[in-house]
Parts: C-alpha cells; structure tokens; sequence
C-alpha cells in the first residue's frame, strides 16, 4: 500500500464514522488534520474507535494480520502526543509493506 | 450474552465458566493448558495473556466470530508462592508482573475496544484483598493485585461515556487448585483466615452472586470500584 492508498482507506474509515453517528462531520478533510492531540478533530473514545476501525480495514485489505503500534510512528511523542491523517498514512504504508 | 473469561481450565475461572454456562450464556475462555470444558456454548482457546500479540490475535478473532463481547472476567493470575520479597528470586517476580499485570493490560485493552465500539460493556477482574490485608510472603502477588485494581479504576473513568463499567471483585481465601498448593506450606490457610473479617473461605458462589450483581442492568451506575469478599474496608 502507497501513501495515497493509505490516505484513501483513512478518508474511508472516517466517511463510514461519520455516516454511522459516531463521529461528526469533519469539515476540510486532509492530511493536514490532526487526529491526536492538540486541535483534535477526535475525542479521545473517538480516536479509539477509529482507530480499531483502522486496524480492521488494514487486515482486510492486506490480509494479514497488521496492529498500530503509535510509539512507532515517526517523531510521535507519547508525552505529548500529536497526530495528523497524513503521518498517519505515512505509518500506514509502511506498516503495509 | 456473551461473557469472556481468563484463566478457565481450573479454581474460580472454570467456576464461573460453567455456572455462566447454565445460565445459558455463551463463554468464551482461555489458558495455557488445554479445553477442560466440553459444552457447545464454551469456546476455548490454549493461550499465553502474557503474549500481547498471543492476546491480540485472540481478542480479534473473537470480535469477528461473535461480533460482540458483553462481559469480560480477568480471573487468570498466578497465584503461587508464598516467599517473603527478600527471598523471591528476580525470574519469579518478572513472570508474576508478565501474567498478573502485563496480560491483564493487554486484555483489557483489547476488549476495552471493542466495547468502546459497541458503546456498551461490563469489565469485572478479580483481584484478592491480599491488597488490603498486607499479609507477609504475599509482597509480589498483593503489588501485582494492586496494580490490578488501579488499571481498572482509571479504565473506569476513561471509558465511563461509552456505557461500559469497570469493576473489581476482592475475594479472601478460596478453595481452588491455587490456595491448596499454598495451604500445603507454611500454615497458609489459617494465616490468611485470621486476616479476613469473616474468618471462614470465601466460596465461589459467593464470587459469582457479585459478578452477577455486577453485570446486571440495574447497576450500570456502579463503576471503579473494589468489593471486597471476607473483608471489611
Ligand atoms: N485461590 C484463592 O484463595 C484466591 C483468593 C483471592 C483471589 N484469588 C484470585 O482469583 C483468581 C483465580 O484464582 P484461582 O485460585 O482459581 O487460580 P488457579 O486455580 O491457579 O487458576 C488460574 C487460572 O489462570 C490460568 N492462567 C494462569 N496464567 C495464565 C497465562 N499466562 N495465560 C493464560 N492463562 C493463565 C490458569 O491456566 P493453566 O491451568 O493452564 O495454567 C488457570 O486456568 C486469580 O485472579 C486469583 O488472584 C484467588
């Protein structure tokens, strides 16, 4: 999976959140929005929600078995922790890989 | 409902696997050894909690098979050795933190998720009031009991908004596979009687009758709590 396939099945996972109710719309969509952390577009239930959805439509469209594990993902401090949809695709390729 | 429990192949696990059987609902169970329990409602898996991708891996397929997780019990725990701390050896204390904490975060976390996804859910751990009554030779398990019931009380306030309470169940001495081993050494038994409150073994029953109480519809206000069995607070 490249970076702009990652990006598409994170655009997905939110669009399927949002039409579910579990999260609200998220206005201005991109890589530059911040999941984690400071400016949030997600509560913290709905960064875990998202996240688990994350998790099961990487299995199924890699077919294996894949976990975030976000003290892997490049410059993120868990002291203060800060996520954008785009670091998040960027993870998301390599962990792919 | 669909009920999970740790640690099911003997003592209190096995208990509440089979007395949750007979109330009709499907039980989904682990430990390192294999299936003891033979019913088409109970689901086994032969697994290591202290493995976090072991329980991972666990959790997930159980998510996909059943779709939901109503109730998780973490019984599991090793309960074993009564050494003072100055006598403990380094490897005993490592493999009490890897079963006795370690697995219970990772379950924890798992299921969390999944009920945090179904925005509902009832976690329950059994812990010991060893952590309250500080009884020597009991230093490593009792620190592992107390991280238990610091796990779930700040779970409880993390995941209160998602209808899922978080509690601890606190029995004193039970008769299981575990306190016999430890009633042969030492004058264990009677040690741990003269430390409870109610100076008699605490039975299963008794364990079950609060986890029922637990999970049931009416106490959804009832969270991060520690109940203890035998033992007045
Ligand atoms: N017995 C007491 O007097 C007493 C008092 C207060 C609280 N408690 C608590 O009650 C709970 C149950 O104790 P018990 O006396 O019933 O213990 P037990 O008879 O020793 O049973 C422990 C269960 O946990 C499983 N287990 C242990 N380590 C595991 C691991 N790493 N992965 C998967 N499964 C594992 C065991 O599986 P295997 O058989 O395959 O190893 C077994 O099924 C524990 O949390 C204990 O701390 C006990």
């Amino acid at each position: 999976m490249n970076n702009n396939e990652a990006y598409e099945l994170i655009d997905g996972v939110v669009k399927n959140l949002v039409a579910s109710d579990a999260i609200n719309t998220i206005d201005g969509f991109d890589e530059q929005t911040i999941v984690l952390g400071n400016g949030s577009v997600l509560d913290s239930i709905s960064f875990i929600t998202f996240i688990t959805d994350i998790e099961d439509k990487l299995q199924e469209v890699t077919g294996k078995e894949l976990y975030l594990v976000l003290n892997e993902i490049n410059n993120f401090n868990v002291d203060n922790p800060n996520l954008t949809v785009g670091g998040l695709a960027t993870y998301l390729a390599t962990l792919s890989k | 409902m669909v009920i999970l429990i740790t640690g099911t192949s003997k003592g209190l696990g096995r208990y509440l696997a089979e007395y949750y059987l007979k109330k009709t609902h499907t039980v989904i169970g682990c430990s390192l050894s294999a299936n003891v329990i033979m019913h088409p409602s109970y689901h086994h898996t032969q697994l290591d909690l202290s493995n976090e991708s072991n329980v991972r891996s666990w959790v997930n397929s159980v998510r996909k098979k059943f779709q939901t997780i109503d109730v998780l019990i973490c019984n599991a725990a090793i309960v074993s050795s009564a050494l003072f701390l100055t006598l403990t050896p380094g490897n005993l204390m490592e493999s009490f933190l890897k079963t006795n904490v370690a697995g219970v975060f990772y379950i924890l976390r798992e299921v969390s998720k999944q009920m945090i996804k179904q925005k509902r859910g009832r976690i329950i751990a059994i812990s010991s009031i060893t952590t309250a009554t500080h009884q020597e030779g009991t230093s490593v398990y009792s620190a592992t009991k107390c991280a238990v019931n610091e796990l779930i009380k700040i779970l409880a306030k993390e995941v209160s908004s998602s209808n899922i309470t978080c509690n601890v169940i606190a029995p004193g001495m039970m008769k299981t596979n575990a306190s016999e081993e430890l009633a042969k050494k030492l004058e264990w038994e009677k040690e741990m009687l003269q430390k409870q409150t109610i100076q008699r073994v605490i039975l299963k029953e008794e364990v079950a009758h609060v986890s029922d109480f637990l999970i049931s519809p009416r106490s959804s206000s009832i969270t991060g709590q520690v109940i203890y069995l035998g033992l007045s607070n």
